[in-house]
Formats: structure tokens, C-alpha cells, sequence
């Protein structure tokens, strides 16, 4: 809540200041404000106070020790990934290839990249303590317009416009959904509130009306997270928006919407029926989960575009989440946060490794002065490929040829930078569920208390699933590390990818600083494990038991 | 009117908007037309429910769901108009 005057500061400043900050001081501004509210979330995450619980502002918010963490988080891994934007220049079109490094710093688009980040994290810390139907509501709508701003934010580029319109659609219908579970339970009941509900189911007035709006909640957010039935959408979207965007748009609004589906759970008792065997909630839980393994890994075999590919890959991870909360034990909380914290870290990993590369491949087009005599952007957007004949691998400026997997090589092979590489492979391995990094013991967790729990035929296919995870990712560490470099591609375009890979324009050093460090933690987690889990651990416990 | 027909009223308005939404192929501007059919659809839920409960709460539900529909439509038309400037037209068929 401390972050809203901090906002408001964040909002006067692009104002106050369009002539003389460039973009790169206001995104600093905007990361030590995060990480500030970081901190001072951390320093209210007290256990004895804090208990079950405080209600603020009337009761519609509820402070608990489960969400001043999943708040914390929020905010930090918020800061985290503002230091992806900082280098990042709005490439409009290729008009701006022309212009020089000044004329983009100090372009007004990207000054509000960090404002409009800055609302949506408001809009997800808000989302993990409201504990109220219209607080809810008003919070997931503040984080996701923001977000569809931003999937619009090259405006330029015709994939990104027709993801945004797609998202946009989306995020409009699943609020819909919301709002119609939220009315038909007002229509109902008369409350707005969750604990309301809660009261209400546990006193066992037998209100099976209850159920359906309930679950239409449940759905809506199901669908904000591309769960596996409804998860159509997220492929096209994550790969039609710049790699800047699409990382922000596959992990934050990811934390806060699975939070809220835990606090949701928690609260709710979705109608009371959680408690009792044979849920329709956990029914619906489970087998979006295993429908999400499933379809994540069978369907991310057949890409070869590398972007569709993480979409995959994080809809099979969110078959591993799903997993773990259907599990709606303390055990499964506790390797439900686990598998979270280690899905961010390895995916922010993942997406600063992506972006690094890209910026390489655009600095060194972005001088050359032989591609820039070709474009006509004037022409219809449709026929582009025809002036980009020699690079018939891109079709726009926001598709770059890196992005397909099999294209890696020109660009970003092993020789070009090796420690770029190997920590690019450290990361699929960690998402594959090698064992010596984190992502290994996520699984783990997951895996042993689904056991547990006695769900064998989920685990199995889990099992089955992660070994096919495996066969993608390790497709492209191939590409990256042993395929040979062969050029097919016209001679100009040649010359400017062999620029490209020797000229080797290194990673900014804060991109690459945060790169090492979260490749470390993905390696080291096995040698002081204890922080982490025991502070996980004690989450959980309080969840459940206090 | 008793309230069981205002209710169902508004019910079947979110259906026509869902419908609307989920057959439409065509143009950007009806799925528009049909989000907000279904959000003041709701929205009338809630003002109902609110006046037959004597209840305070469903109204600045309401209200904020009004403002927002604003909010989201202005958005989204936003898109669509640098959608538009891209291509041309604003048919959905290659979705």
C-alpha cells in the first residue's frame, strides 16, 4: 500500500520532466521504488501481529503473512525484470534504426514503460490482500489494462497490435466471467466479501447455489492464467509482442493471479467443497493441471519458434502449479511456493538471456547502413516480406530471426559468447528438471507430495511429461552449442550477420550482472537450501495452522 | 416486474452478450458491442440485487464496474485503431 504515494511520484515524474531525464533515469527511479516497497514489505512480514490475518480499510483488504510474502515477491521480482528495460529501446519500426541512440533514449514511449509496469505491479500487490469481491475485481483490472497497454506498445509492428487485440479480448471476457460469478453470488447471498462466503458455506446451510458462481471465479482466473483448456491464447500472444513485454506479461500477472487463486481457495473454501473428497473445485484444479502437462509438452514439441516454445513450456509448468494447489495440502502449499519461486527465477533468467541476445542481433543491424536502404515501411505491412527478401527468417522488426530456434546459430552460437551460452543452458536445464539445479527440486517437491497424496496416475503422467519437456529444450541447447553455422541467405545479409557475430556488442552489465547472479542461484540452491524452504515451510504452516 | 423477471432479464442480456462474443468471427467492433453487453448486463445484477437486498454494496460495485467498462473499451479501442493503421480493416479473419 506504501507503493500508491510512491506512484504518484512515478506519475509526476515523466511530466515534470520531459526535457532533460532520459528514459533510463526514470526506469532507475522506478526500480529502487519497487525494491524499496520490497523491502518494506519484508519488514511487515511479521508473524505474531500479522497472525491470521488483519483486515484493513474496512475489512476490504486482508493483510496476512501469506500475503505480505506473496507481496514482497511481487514487488522484487517486479524490480527484477524493470532491469530488462532498461536498456531496451521502443523499436517503433525500422524508421528508428536509423535514428540514433539519443533520439530513442529520449523518445516519450519508453519513459512510460516503467509508469505503466509500475500500475500494473500496484494492481497485483493490491490483488494478493484483498480479501473483498470488488477489491478483487477493481485490483485484477488494474493489473491487466496496463498490460494490455503495454502488449500494444510497438505499435508499429503488426503481430504485436494483433496479440494485444487478442489479449485484450481475452482479459475482457475472462472479467466478464468474473464479474458474472461475483453478481450471481451477491444475487445470491447478498455479500461481497470472501470471509463472507466463507462464513456463510461453513455453517453448513447446504446453499449448493453457491457452487456456480463460485466456480465461475475460479474459472475466469483459470483463463487470465492460460490453464490448460483455455490456454489458446497464449501462445500467439507471447509470441506476437516484443520479448521486452512478453516476459513481464508470462510471470507477473502469473504470481499474482496464482496468489490470489490460493488466498481465493483458502477463503472461499470455494463454497466448502474443497474440504471434502470428490470436489468439483479440485476436480476442475486437477485436470486443468493434467490437461496442462499434457497439452504444454505435446504441443511445444511441434514448435520451432522459440518464443511459442517457452509459452509451452510455462503452460506446463502451471500443469506443475495447478498440480501442487489441487493438492490443498500443507505439504502441496509449501511445494506449490517452492515451484513458483523457482519458476521465476528460472524463467526471468530465461528471458534476460533472450533479450540480451536480441539486443545483439539489433545493434549490429541497427548501424549497418546496407539493410537500412531497403525498407519502404509506407508499403502495405502485408507484402513485407517481400523487401526483407534476403532475410526471408523475419517478417517484422519484432519477429527476429533469433527467435526461430533453428536460427540460432547464425547469431548466437556457442563461439560468440560462451558464458552467455552456458548459462542460457543452465536455464533450460533447470526448467527440464535436471537434477543438481533448482528446478529439479520443484519438481521434486511437487512430485513427492502428489505421491503423498496418492494422485499416482498424476504423477506418472507428470513423470512422462517432464522427460518430453526435456526433448524440446535440449533441441535447442543442440541448436545453440553443436550445430554448424550454415548461411543460405543473400550475401548483404550475410555480411551483417557475420558483423553480428563477430562484432560481438557484449550485454549491458547490469543486464548481465542480473543474468550471472540468478544463473548462481540456479546453480547453488543445492549448497544452502535452508533460507528458502524453511521460510516457505513456515508460510505454509501459517496458511494452515494458525 | 416482480424480481425473479428483472433478474432473468438481465441474465438473458448476458447470454445475448456472451453469445454475441463467442459466435461473431467477423468484426472487432461487435465482440466490443457484446463485452460491454455483458458487463452492464452484470452491472444491472448487481444495482437489482442491491435494491432488493436494501443493501448498500451492490452500488458502487455498479458504479466501478461502469467505469472500468469505460476504461476497458477506451483500451481496446485504442488497439484496434493502431490495429486499423496497420491493416487496414479491422476484420478478425485471420484470428
Amino acid at each position: 500500500m506504501v507503493i500508491l504515494s510512491i506512484l504518484l511520484l512515478a506519475a509526476a515524474l515523466p511530466f515534470s520532466s520531459v526535457f532533460y531525464f532520459s528514459s533510463i533515469v526514470i526506469n532507475r527511479v522506478a526500480i529502487l521504488v519497487l525494491l524499496l516497497s520490497s523491502l518494506l514489505a519484508f519488514n511487515t512480514l511479521l508473524l505474531e501481529p500479522l497472525g491470521v490475518g488483519v483486515g484493513i480499510y474496512g475489512g476490504v483488504c486482508l493483510v496476512s503473512v501469506i500475503s505480505q510474502a506473496f507481496d514482497c515477491f511481487i514487488l522484487a521480482s517486479g524490480s527484477l525484470l524493470l532491469v530488462l528495460a532498461t536498456g531496451i529501446l521502443p523499436m517503433k519500426s525500422l524508421y528508428y534504426w536509423s535514428s540514433t541512440r539519443e533520439e530513442i533514449t529520449h523518445d516519450p514511449l519508453s519513459k512510460l514503460i516503467p509508469l505503466i509496469l509500475l500500475l500494473s505491479t500496484l494492481g497485483m500487490s493490491c490483488l494478493v490482500t484483498s480479501s473483498d469481491l470488488v477489491t478483487v475485481y477493481l485490483s485484477i483490472e488494474l493489473q491487466s489494462l496496463p498490460l494490455y497497454i503495454l502488449a500494444c506498445l510497438y505499435r508499429d509492428s503488426e503481430p504485436a497490435t494483433s496479440a494485444a487485440l487478442k489479449y485484450f479480448l481475452i482479459g475482457a471476457l475472462s472479467s466478464c466471467l468474473f464479474l458474472l460469478g461475483s453478481s450471481l453470488l451477491y444475487a445470491l447471498s447478498g455479500l461481497t466479501s470472501l470471509e463472507g462466503v466463507y462464513l456463510v458455506s461453513s455453517l453448513g446451510v447446504g446453499y449448493s447455489g453457491f457452487l456456480i458462481p463460485v466456480l465461475f471465479i475460479g474459472l475466469a482466473v483459470l483463463i487470465k492464467l492460460p490453464a490448460a483448456p483455455f490456454h489458446y491464447w497464449a501462445p500467439d500472444v507471447y509470441d506476437g509482442v516484443p520479448t521486452l513485454v512478453t516476459s513481464w506479461l508470462a510471470i507477473m500477472p502469473k504470481i499474482a493471479l496464482l496468489a490470489f487463486l490460493l488466498l481465493y481457495q483458502g477463503l472461499s473454501q470455494i463454497g466448502g467443497i474443497v474440504v471434502t473428497e470428490q470436489s468439483v473445485w479440485g476436480f476442475i484444479l486437477l485436470g486443468s493441471a493434467l490437461l496442462s502437462l499434457v497439452l504444454g509438452a505435446l504441443l511445444g514439441v511441434a514448435q520451432y519458434r522459440i518464443k511459442r516454445m517457452v509459452a509451452y513450456s510455462t503452460i506446463s509448468h502451471l500443469g506443475f502449479l495447478l498440480l501442487a494447489l489441487g493438492l490443498v495440502t500443507p505439504q502441496g502449499l509449501e511445494a506449490y511456493l517452492f515451484y513458483l519461486f523457482q519458476y521465476v527465477v528460472t524463467s526471468s533468467n530465461l528471458f534476460f538471456v533472450l533479450l540480451v541476445y536480441s539486443n545483439q542481433v539489433l545493434e549490429t543491424w541497427g548501424d549497418s547502413t546496407v539493410f537500412l536502404e531497403q525498407p519502404k515501411p509506407e508499403k502495405d505491412p502485408s507484402e513485407e516480406s517481400y523487401w526483407l527478401e534476403g532475410l526471408s527468417v523475419m517478417r517484422t522488426p519484432t519477429t527476429k530471426p533469433l527467435l526461430i530456434s533453428s536460427e540460432y546459430n547464425r547469431i548466437s552460437c556457442f563461439h560468440s559468447n560462451p558464458v552467455l551460452a552456458l548459462s542460457f543452458a543452465i536455464c533450460l536445464f533447470s526448467m527440464a528438471g535436471i537434477p543438481p539445479l533448482i528446478g529439479f527440486f520443484g519438481k521434486l517437491l511437487v512430485l513427492t507430495t502428489a505421491l503423498d497424496s496418492g494422485y499416482y496416475f498424476l504423477v506418472f503422467i507428470a513423470i512422462l511429461v517432464s522427460v518430453i519437456t526435456t526433448g524440446f529444450y535440449l533441441r535447442v541447447i543442440r541448436v545453440l552449442f553443436f550445430d554448424s553455422i550454415h548461411f543460405e541467405i543473400s550475401r548483404s545479409t550475410e555480411m551483417i550477420l557475420r558483423r553480428a557475430v563477430l562484432s560481438e556488442s557484449d550485454p549491458k552489465p547490469l543486464h548481465s550482472m542480473v543474468i550471472a547472479t540468478l544463473s548462481l542461484i540456479i546453480i547453488l540452491f543445492l549448497a544452502y537450501p535452508y533460507p528458502s524452504l524453511n521460510s516457505l515451510h513456515l508460510i505454509a504452516l501459517s496458511f494452515y495452522f494458525w | 416486474m416482480n424480481d425473479n423477471s428483472l433478474m432473468t432479464n438481465s441474465l438473458v442480456l448476458y447470454l445475448l452478450g456472451l453469445l454475441g462474443f463467442l459466435i461473431n468471427r467477423r468484426s472487432f467492433i461487435n465482440l466490443l458491442l457484446s463485452i460491454e453487453l455483458m458487463l452492464l448486463a452484470t452491472t444491472l445484477v448487481f444495482l437489482e440485487s442491491s435494491y432488493f437486498f436494501d443493501d448498500l454494496i451492490g452500488l458502487p460495485f455498479g458504479l466501478f464496474i461502469i467505469a472500468i467498462a469505460a476504461a476497458e473499451s477506451a483500451i481496446g479501442l485504442g488497439v484496434l485503431v493502431a490495429y486499423y493503421r496497420l491493416r487496414g480493416s479491422i476484420t478478425l479473419e485471420q484470428f
